[in-house]
């Protein structure tokens, strides 16, 4: 059943309204622009909310925006999952424009960190909320340009030549996608996400085309061979963009894996060549858990650590879509959610770190739960909920990985080899976890603090926020910058034990690819 | 349905003026300026008549018909029209109103810009020729027949010869000197080929024409007509090999990477955007489609083949050489050559979407070039600054004038939503439905390497920071910071055409709906 409402079309185009407007309210009064975009944020968060009654209701919003005249047409179509990814990614994104009014008030270029904050916005809503591919590739495109701006922020080389390498993968994965693109609408003739999976059916082309959108979402989702900008772009942005990157713009990526998997490619249609193109999916998300975690282990820098870890959750996320059981796609778009919240969380108290003491390097890091005991407090939640503790909300995700996996191992000839190696990647990569989140945390709190002589070491530091020899603050940041984090560490709990929101969309979404 | 005396009034009035602009540069120095923008803006006006009055008729044609018999009679029994026909279709007075456009943009640009770049005494020339140019290009675009289709071609060659040698320095001589031998080279190609073809077809009209190649075609021909084929098939051979020369595809494409960029700012743009495109891909289209009815398969499996290799060639090859340049304008230059072989992507498909999706282009990068070549004036006239390494930092002294460049830049990617993306869109579905994946692959390549060079260009202007040494200023040494981010914008006069411009890149990407609809209705007429 659809409905039309004009909800989605204030999601996606407020924030692009807004570009305009930010500069103008910077100029009138200075520094009015960052509260500006947090306001739009949450304007836009209720426009995103006002939307649950008819989502959860089982009801499809459509709304048709802009006739192109190509043969498709820009237009906007909810689903849950999309509801889910929008809402998700609206949250942290108003925590993050909150907390930036703070952490961003020294910074340079505020106006254009603003504008392109909301530029992408406009390209993250229009991701998730687009009913057609073409829609969905010029949003997508508008997100990997805009984004750009935000990596760069401290335009120091390492950022740049970082951004840079961002851009062409960027670049290159939108024309790959676009590759993909003009094939399916030449091949089915329509780009309506809920129509192609049948027009694609028994294509021979299909593993191609199918290869051509995973490459395309995948460089934004950062999954195993086309990861390498991601280390290096999410942690040198300024904290509030880190954690939208890591915790909601890859999720575009992985999103659009789903909608791959199962709108575009459709299950029936994957089912003869599956072990070249779902198979060799869950290789690559076995890789990038695998690999992510054990990269991570090594990393000196708390940022760069996350940003190794991102790489590792999102291959949980991929696992999922790619396990093609109900209960697999479950826990999968679940974590979207769940990580987005936690590693959200995670970012902002790295960036309070910097932003209070400057300290950058793990090991610096010893003792800081007695300075900054709230931040560490935070920080320590949204470890443990990343580990997989009970009853985080990393956990129930987890929960339902390991239920699809379980569920694989009892189908078909290869399922039980399948399904065990999963399982068993899963509970090693909680293992690695643990390893790389479990020092910073008894640092925090059991750590003697050692006498620093220097605020970062110079190979790896990626910009100075204080000077070595400013005297260090000893306390928590101000509330502004202290809500956003309180409150994404409370989801963690939250959503552990009351799991339900989430959990509800997902299975009607799963449902319809997988009837009783 | 009948033309109206604007058709013969706009490039005759454009040459009356264009003779007068001396004089009245004698007479008056400060008159002139405002004289040829004038002129300019009433041939842009007049155009928009023609415009409005071919997309109404109901064939999407006009005809005028000059000097017919003192009877009134207009044909003769054959069928043949007497006298000369200046005969437009849509395709024609679509591309009328761009070249009106861009060239009224241009002289109010060259208002303040071309003072700086050519001795005072030669600027009554400078709009001479301007105008000259303008008309041969308005001639071009709506005449229907051989002889004033060379005369015009020849008029508006020359004069661009000539503007591209006006500012006098061995470097634009050279360029001149070359553009003008091998611009001779094609035309001589031309007028072979329309030799051959009036030997063959017996007439001056080139839709007179088109009936008697579909005589010589058709199944059941006579003997003696038959014979004419073989003269057909040379003359398309020397009129493909005239407009290749002229349309700078990539063999001969040497000619264009000298003489556009060593052109004043404002000629540049109407070289690169219109010109290259006037006198090369549109009547490439228009012999092949209306004239020698290659869609209706009198020549076999040949040109679509020839075309994609040329296409492949153009494309990458133009692509690869701009990533190579150091001048700004230089690149520019290449990314014009590599778009023609987008455009002749479309062409080679012989089909209406393919058809539809080059013309879209045509006037789509007629916008973008237009843009990115009248920002590097800006740049120019601004600080002197030719090489791409030197523009550091110009992103802050120069705000406006690098923002529309970023926005042309990122439309000449294609970046959705701004129009680049939109034909580019529109090219690949083509090329798909016609079942010519190559031709993909190549189109997204060639994009890749166009977000290479142009994105560098971009960083450059925007995230590094001029060089130190060249920018403290000595009386205010404390004060580098004040003196990197101060604003030194380009005039107002020069600020607008690339405002316009811009505004047209987004507008015609969010709205594509409306080009495209004279677009598609102009492709239909050609292919019927």
């Amino acid at each position: 059943m659809e409905t039309i409402s004009y909800l989605p079309v204030i999601a996606v185009f407020f924030p692009l309204l807004a570009v305009f407007i930010v500069p103008v309210v910077e100029k009138m009064r200075k520094g009015t622009g960052n509260i500006f975009t947090a306001l739009t944020c949450v304007v836009v968060f209720f426009a995103v909310l006002f939307m649950y009654p008819q989502i959860s209701a089982g009801v499809k919003i459509i709304c048709p925006v802009w006739q192109t005249g190509l043969g498709a047409d820009f237009s906007l179509r909810v689903d849950e999952l999309g509801f889910l990814a929008g809402l998700i990614g609206i949250i942290l994104w108003t925590l993050s424009s909150i907390y930036a009014i703070e952490y961003m008030r020294k910074e340079h270029a505020q106006t254009r960190y603003n504008i392109f904050s909301l530029l992408s916005l406009f390209g993250l809503m229009g991701t998730f909320f687009t009913g057609n591919l073409l829609s969905l590739y010029i949003c997508f495109e508008v997100l990997s340009i805009a984004s750009y701006v935000l990596v760069i922020h401290e335009e120091s080389p390492e950022a740049m030549s970082a951004g840079l390498l961002y851009l062409f993968m960027g670049i290159a994965g939108g024309l790959i996608l676009l590759f993909s693109i003009i094939a399916t609408y030449v091949i089915t003739g329509t780009g309506e996400l809920s129509l192609i999976g049948i027009g694609l059916k028994g294509e021979p082309l299909l593993p191609f085309i199918f290869w051509g959108f995973i490459l395309g979402f995948g460089v934004k989702a950062g999954i195993f061979p086309v990861h390498i900008w991601l280390p290096s772009a999410h942690p040198i942005a300024p904290s509030p963009a880190s954690a939208l990157l890591s915790g909601v713009m890859i999720k575009a990526g992985a999103y659009g894996i789903i909608r791959t998997i199962y709108s575009i490619g459709g299950l029936e249609a994957l089912l003869p060549g599956r072990v070249i193109m779902v198979g060799g999916l869950l290789i690559l998300a076995l890789i990038s858990i695998f690999l992510g975690s054990a990269v991570a282990i090594a990393q000196m820098e708390i940022k760069r650590m996350l940003a190794y870890s991102s790489i590792s959750q999102i291959g949980y996320v991929v696992l999922g879509a790619a396990l093609m059981s109900p209960l697999g796609l479950t826990g999968g778009v679940v974590h979207i959610f769940n990580h987005a919240i936690i590693k959200g969380g995670l970012f902002l108290c790295a960036g309070a770190f910097i932003h209070q003491t400057g300290l950058r390097m793990i090991e610096d890091l010893k003792g800081i739960g007695k300075r900054m005991p709230i931040t560490a407090l935070c920080f320590t939640l949204g470890a443990l909920s990343m580990i997989g503790f009970p009853p985080f909300n990393g956990f129930v995700s987890k929960w339902y990985l390991a239920l699809g996996a379980l569920e694989v191992s009892k189908t078909g000839s290869y399922g039980p080899l399948v399904g065990m190696i999963c399982l068993g990647m899963l509970l090693l990569s909680s293992f690695m976890n643990l390893i790389y989140y479990g020092p910073v945390v008894y640092g925090a709190w059991f750590g003697e603090e050692e006498e620093k002589t220097s605020v970062a070491t110079p190979e790896v530091s990626t910009a100075e926020y204080h000077n070595p020899g400013e005297k260090v603050k000893k306390d928590d940041p101000n509330l502004v910058m202290l809500i956003p984090m309180i409150l994404l560490a409370l989801g963690t709990v939250i959503l552990g034990i009351f799991p339900h929101l989430p959990l509800e969309l997902v299975r009607a979404f799963s449902h319809t690819f997988f009837p009783r | 349905m009948e033309g109206t005396h604007l058709q013969v009034l706009l490039p005759v009035g454009l040459i009356v003026s264009a003779f007068f602009m001396p004089v009245i540069f004698r007479w008056r120095r400060k008159l002139s300026e405002p004289v040829a923008i004038a002129a300019s803006l009433l041939s842009l006006i007049f155009s928009w008549l023609i415009f409005l009055r071919v997309i109404s008729s109901s064939e999407g044609t006009i005809q005028y018909f000059l000097g017919y018999s003192w009877s009134g009679l207009r044909y003769l029994p054959t069928g043949e029209p007497i006298g000369i026909v200046m005969r437009t279709d849509l395709l024609g007075a679509f591309m009328l109103i761009q070249i009106s456009g861009l060239c009224f943009l241009a002289t109010l640009y060259s208002k303040r810009y071309v003072p700086h770049l050519i001795p005072e005494e030669k600027i009554g020339f400078y709009y001479t020729l301007l105008l000259l140019f303008t008309a041969g290009m308005s001639g071009l675009s709506i005449t229907g027949d051989f002889f004033n289709f060379y005369i015009f071609l020849e008029l508006s060659g020359i004069s661009s010869y000539a503007l591209v040698a006006i500012s006098t320095n061995k470097e634009s001589t050279e360029a001149a000197f070359k553009y003008a031998v091998i611009g001779t080279m094609g035309s001589i190609f031309l007028l072979f080929g329309i030799l051959l073809l009036y030997a063959s077809t017996g007439t001056l009209n080139m839709f007179y024409a088109a009936t008697q190649i579909d005589k010589i075609f058709a199944p059941d021909a006579p003997l003696y007509l038959t014979h004419f084929r073989y003269h057909i098939y040379a003359a398309l051979g020397l009129l493909i090999a005239g407009f290749s020369i002229k349309s700078a595809f990539f063999p001969v494409h040497a000619w264009l990477a000298d003489a556009h960029p060593a052109a004043p700012s404002p000629v540049s743009a109407l070289l690169s955007g219109i010109f290259v495109k006037i006198s090369g891909l549109f009547y490439l289209i228009r012999f092949l489609f209306t004239i020698f009815g290659a869609h209706k398969g009198y020549y076999g499996f040949f040109l679509p083949p020839f075309f994609i290799v040329v296409t492949i060639l153009t494309a990458i090859g133009g692509s690869v050489f701009a990533i190579a340049q150091t001048n700004l304008k230089r690149m520019l230059a290449f990314s014009t050559i590599a778009q023609m072989g987008y455009i002749l992507a479309g062409i080679a498909l012989i089909s209406k979407d393919g058809l539809t999706g080059s013309i879209l282009h045509i006037f789509n990068h007629a916008l973008m070039k237009g843009l990115l070549f009248l920002c590097a004036g800006a740049i120019i006239y601004k600080t002197g600054i030719r090489n791409i390494s030197d523009l550091r930092g110009i992103g802050y002294k120069m705000p406006v004038t690098m923002g529309c460049f970023t926005i042309g830049a990122l439309a000449m990617m294609g970046i959705p939503p701004l129009c680049g993306f939109m034909s580019k869109w529109y090219l690949l579905t083509a090329s798909a439905k016609a079942g010519y994946p190559i031709l993909i692959v190549v189109l997204l390549t060639s994009s890749l390497l166009a977000a290479i060079y142009y994105l560098r260009v971009v960083g450059i202007a925007f995230f590094v920071p001029p060089a130190r040494h060249n920018n403290i200023n000595k009386t205010n040494g404390g004060q580098i910071q004040e003196v990197e981010h101060r604003i030194e914008e380009a005039p107002i006069s020069m600020l607008i055409p690339l405002i316009c411009l811009t505004l047209a890149v987004i507008f015609m990407g969010i709205f594509v709906r409306i080009p495209l609809k004279v677009v598609s209705r102009a492709a239909e007429i050609l292919l019927k």
